[in-house]
């Protein structure tokens, strides 16, 4: 699974490293003084994590919790997301991570309580209202948690503190942790969903969407709350077919008011990242795109076909059922 | 012309090549540029500063008639997996400055199905174990020049390779200039082989080099209409559209009659072919050109933001007589900007 794994002094007793030595016996563990001496010092080529990927074990220094951009949630409510791991196992075409760290190789930050410390913090900062924290801005928030061992402490969080909203973004079917614990009211696990001919061509080594909404319909008959995100869209001549499969797929699962909320956005990238993508994936379908690149550096559809496609999207989830309270555009 | 120059630090990692080709020396400013009928050779000297010197010099001479650049010779080994003797791809060439890491790396470009490693540059030879573990964590191979010949290439454009010969364990302080001398011809021999059997494999991938297809190349086009129409038609491929269909589409038999200069021909298609990869946007373009014809008189001109993120249009009239006022006042009565603005959030029909 990795190549090498480096941890930090005061890290290496930590319970996330003595279950990566038991585990896989044959790892080697080496010890460093700190991750950013290592991780990012020298910029890595991103497709390296397909056989030459190395974890990095330590504490995040810094800011623990961030702002999100505007419309990354639902509006109304101050969102932040916080950082307890940096990059993934899968391999999304589109993923912003090619171009966000200079390095594919993980990392995991340990110091949770620390984390809890600044969500507390925030919570008396925002007195009246909920307040909105998201896992899985730069790591998949489930995938490897049978191993990070992090959602216990967060949950006991979360229960004592109902004014604060948690969201765990994934692509992930590894849902064991997460049943391991109770229900909460304030607690989410939202879903990035692709239709399945997308996900298997596009989301190389995620599960497969059928899998994905296998997973959410166990959580939901235990009790727990879900969210969909059907980001990012990508235009195909039968992009609207192929969602209304997806959707109607989803209605076979779980009921569609199951979802606490729904958000649609279309493939978008930064100048860096999509000069990575086109240089990871040279003859993916996504160079057959219609982008334009905007003055921003922003490269995605023009305007008029990003909120056409999203439209369509939006008026298929509606015609199933769902309502427009359900429903938010992200980044738009 | 594809011609390679093969960059070496030492004369006995080359030794070789100068042997069994027929490498003939280049006047040039300095000594260690040669030339055969094929190739380039450039014996750079070592560390990636001298190294990159000698390159750059050379590149901005003669770099027109290099087609890529391969840098051959022996590194040291920072891990004991990796076998002493081995030749091994270099996948990524990273930089240790006396102490401190350059953030810039370079990715080659893959020739062989050799291991592929990755290696880093040192600012000066690495003899002592404490060093080599340090670097260790970066790479798993070590040498003094390839970081600085990399960045020389990309500057220049050039595709660049390195092809390496294992030769000792970095850090255990032995001197590699010793073993040099003794395993040098060895070593050289095996990267000489190594060189014929890539070039071998050359010749087949030159023939796939793009060709202008048979039904366009009665039409004229210049360098950058050539290599438009190139991205043109891998854009096609990957839309998988049929070929037969976009050709039918291009009408031209009729275009051929056209009396315009062969520079326009081209054109034109280029316009349609990028209209049928790009359907929609064309399709947007010619709906907003539609609402804007009642505007788009004699004396006014319209401008809209062309990556349509605003709903800005700008007008410029000119005014000369009492008639264009009249026919302003008309055009703008007959124009319907909530129709037009509705076009850009993705009111369209598709």
């Amino acid at each position: 699974m990795f190549n090498r794994v480096f941890v930090e002094e005061e890290c290496l007793n930590s319970p996330q490293v003595i279950q990566l030595r038991e585990r896989f016996n044959s790892l080697e563990i080496k010890q460093i003084d700190r991750i950013d001496h290592y991780f990012g010092r020298v910029k890595k080529p991103y497709l390296q994590k397909r056989d030459g990927l190395n974890l990095y074990i330590g504490q995040k220094r810094g800011e623990l919790i961030k702002l999100a951009p505007p419309a990354y949630g639902l509006s109304g409510e101050p969102h932040f997301y916080y950082v307890h791991a940096y990059n993934c196992l899968y391999e999304c075409e589109y993923c912003y991570l090619q171009g966000h760290f200079d390095s594919p190789d993980l990392v995991w930050f340990i110091n949770h309580e620390e984390v809890i410390k600044a969500m507390s913090d925030k919570l008396i900062e925002f007195p009246q209202e909920k307040v909105w924290f998201h896992a899985g801005e730069f790591s998949d928030s489930l995938a490897l948690s049978h191993l990070t061992g992090e959602l216990p402490l967060y949950h006991d969080f979360f229960k004592n503190h109902p004014q604060a909203l948690w969201e765990l973004r994934t692509k992930s079917v590894n849902i064991k942790e997460v049943l391991k614990l109770t229900p909460l009211p304030n607690m989410y696990i939202s879903f990035s969903l692709s239709p399945q001919k997308e996900s298997k061509e596009i989301d190389l080594l995620t599960p497969r969407t059928l899998h994905r909404l296998k997973a959410m319909q166990e959580l939901v008959d235990q009790g727990f709350k879900i969210a969909i995100h059907l980001d990012p869209i990508i235009h195909s001549d039968d992009f609207i077919e192929k969602y209304q499969e997806l959707i109607t797929q989803m209605k076979e699962h779980f009921a569609l008011e199951k979802v606490a909320y729904l958000s649609l956005g279309v493939v978008r990238f930064t100048k860096d990242v999509y000069h990575q993508v086109q240089r990871n994936y040279p003859d993916s379908r996504m160079h057959a795109q219609e982008f334009v690149k905007g003055l921003d550096g922003k490269v995605r559809y023009p305007r008029p076909m990003r909120l056409w496609m999203l439209q369509k999207i939006k008026q298929l989830c509606l015609d199933q059922g769902m309502i427009e309270g359900q429903i938010y555009l992200c980044m738009e | 012309m594809n011609q390679s120059l093969y960059v070496f630090a030492h004369r006995g990692e080359a030794q070789s090549f100068l042997k069994q080709r027929s490498f003939k020396a280049v006047p040039f400013a300095f000594e260690g540029l040669y030339k055969d009928s094929v190739d380039w050779l450039l014996i750079c000297g070592e560390g990636h500063l001298q190294a990159s010197q000698k390159l750059s010099a050379v590149l901005a001479v003669y770099g027109a008639e290099i087609s890529r650049v391969l840098n051959l010779g022996v590194c040291g080994s920072l891990r004991s997996e990796i076998e002493i003797d081995s030749l091994v791809e270099i996948r990524t060439c990273y930089l240790e400055n006396d102490g401190a890491m350059e953030f810039k790396s370079f990715s080659t470009e893959a020739l062989t199905e050799l291991p592929k490693h990755d290696l880093i540059t040192t600012y000066q030879r690495v003899l002592k174990s404490d060093y080599a573990e340090r670097l260790e964590n970066f790479a798993q191979l070590v040498d003094r020049e390839a970081w600085g010949l990399a960045s020389v290439c990309q500057l220049f454009h050039q595709p660049f390779t390195a092809l390496k010969m294992v030769s000792d364990f970095a850090g255990q302080g032995t001197e590699i200039c010793v073993a040099v001398k003794e395993k040098a011809e060895f070593w050289s021999e095996q990267l000489f082989e190594l060189v014929i059997s890539i070039s071998t494999k050359d010749d087949a991938k030159e023939f796939h080099d793009f060709q202008i297809p048979s039904e366009l190349s009665h039409f004229h086009w210049t360098v950058s209409q050539k290599r438009e129409l190139k991205n043109a038609i891998e854009a096609i491929s990957r839309k998988h559209l049929d070929w037969n269909f976009v050709i039918s589409t291009l009408n031209l038999s009729e275009l051929i009659l056209e009396k315009t200069r062969p520079k326009e021909k081209s054109s034109a298609i280029l316009e349609k072919l990028w209209g049928l990869i790009n359907p929609f946007h064309t399709k947007i373009h010619q709906s907003l050109e539609n609402e804007l014809s009642v505007l788009n008189t004699g004396n006014i001109k319209t401008k809209y933001d062309k990556t349509l993120e605003s709903d800005e249009l700008h007008l410029q009239a000119v005014i000369q007589h009492p008639r264009h006022l009249e026919q302003l006042k008309k055009s703008l009565d007959a124009f319907d900007f909530t129709k037009y603005q509705k076009i850009l959030y993705g009111n369209i029909d598709v």
